[in-house]
């Protein structure tokens, strides 16, 4: 299994927030030596291979994950929850489950 | 499972509910709540504080025991804690208040002050206070009722149907059931409503506010703007900021993408 992690950083250098916080949680988890390759999307630089992967597989946000099975398959990971469930038999903390609910139902805090 | 007053009346899945959708879609909300209040047992209608005021009304005057929580995020404006009292006297409610874990709250004050939501967006508070005590409470009811309405949201509400298996808080051994009564009325004919029936009305609706929520976090919105505007304004920039679409289209014209197409 081949695990790619797409990361977004800004044009200060710095990783947009949400990536930041997935790969401080990934290293925190003691997974970071599990993942074969962390790729930027440069935001100053639409050619970066994290935009041309974006672009591949149509992800509108960063980060995302790339899964290459034995059989060659690649499945693309948006939700970082299910990421962890399905590839890491990890649970996630209610607060990522929480913010996965968000992300997913963007009307839940329109209340 | 789900406790039915009558278990054959109200089947959830998807096919069935299709079905209800279809035959309610053309029903007052009247006749919605009469039908849903006496089918399930563990119902409660979802009370924010605004114009969703009408679902009381009408309920009440159905079921004088209906039950209605409210969610106090703990940041609510002055005049809207006024209202919810007012109407808990006004219908003789035994209103069911919905708190934030204190601890959680304490934690995200300590670390990040009062108003982290400025800087790191609205998220991680709204997921604290609203998300997390809201999913609390519906782990105990097998259907709720919410005043949402197709007019209040192009974007995100414009398809709400009158019922609904709610998929973001349904469990696989929990299945919850979601009924919008008002989805099919205007702001027009909430208003009418108010007025015709003297139901009172949260003050701050005179002073621009269309939708209500928290205090640090809504604002008066003009006339024809969304509901959503009055909301979380200084975030536009804040949200694109982990977004790769603009890019996307850039990679797509890049000359490394034009000559692989050519
Ligand atoms: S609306 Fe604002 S104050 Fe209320 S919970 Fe959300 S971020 Fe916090």
């Amino acid at each position: 299994m081949n695990i790619i992690v797409v990361q977004k950083i800004k044009r200060d250098g710095q990783p947009c927030a949400k990536s930041a916080k997935v790969l401080g949680d990934l290293n925190s988890r003691g997974l970071l030596p599990q993942i074969h390759r962390i790729v930027a999307a440069d935001e100053g630089d639409p050619d970066s291979e994290g935009y041309e992967l974006a672009a591949q597989f149509q992800v509108e946000a960063a980060p995302f994950f790339l899964v290459e099975r034995d059989g060659g398959d690649i499945q693309v990971y948006e939700a970082y929850a299910r990421f962890l469930k399905e590839v890491f038999q990890q649970e996630p903390s209610e607060a990522e489950e929480i913010a996965e609910m968000m992300a997913q139902n963007p009307d839940l805090d329109f209340i | 499972m789900i406790q039915l007053a009558d278990p054959q009346a109200i089947a959830i899945d998807p096919a069935s509910l299709a079905a209800l959708e279809a035959d309610l879609a053309t029903k007052s909300p009247q006749k919605i709540l009469r039908l849903v209040l006496k089918q399930f047992e563990a119902i409660a209608i979802s009370f924010s504080g605004a114009e969703d005021v009408v679902l009381i009304d009408m309920a009440a005057k159905i079921n004088k025991d209906v039950r209605v929580f409210t969610l106090d995020t703990g940041r609510l404006h002055g005049e809207t804690y006024q209202f919810i009292d007012r109407v808990r006297k006004h219908y003789n409610l035994k209103l069911e208040m919905v708190f934030p874990d204190a601890a959680l709250v304490e934690a995200l004050v300590n670390a990040k002050g009062f108003y982290s939501f400025y800087q790191d967006g609205h998220k991680e508070c709204c997921g604290i206070r609203k998300v997390r005590p809201l999913r609390r409470k519906l782990s105990t009811l097998d259907a709720w009722i919410t005043g949402q309405r197709q007019d209040q949201n192009p974007s995100t509400r414009a398809n709400v149907p009158v019922v609904q298996l709610d998929t973001a808080f349904s469990t696989e051994d929990h299945p919850l059931i979601k009924f919008n009564p008002l989805a099919n009325w205007t702001s027009t004919q909430v208003w009418q409503y108010i007025r015709a029936y003297e139901v009172p009305y949260n003050p701050l609706h005179e002073r621009g506010f269309v939708s209500i929520g928290c205090e640090p976090c809504t604002r008066a919105i003009l006339p024809h703007q969304q509901e959503r505007e009055g909301r979380w304004w200084w975030e536009t920039a804040k949200e694109k900021e982990c977004g790769l679409h603009a890019a996307i289209n850039a990679a797509q014209d890049s000359p490394a993408a034009i000559a692989a197409q050519s």
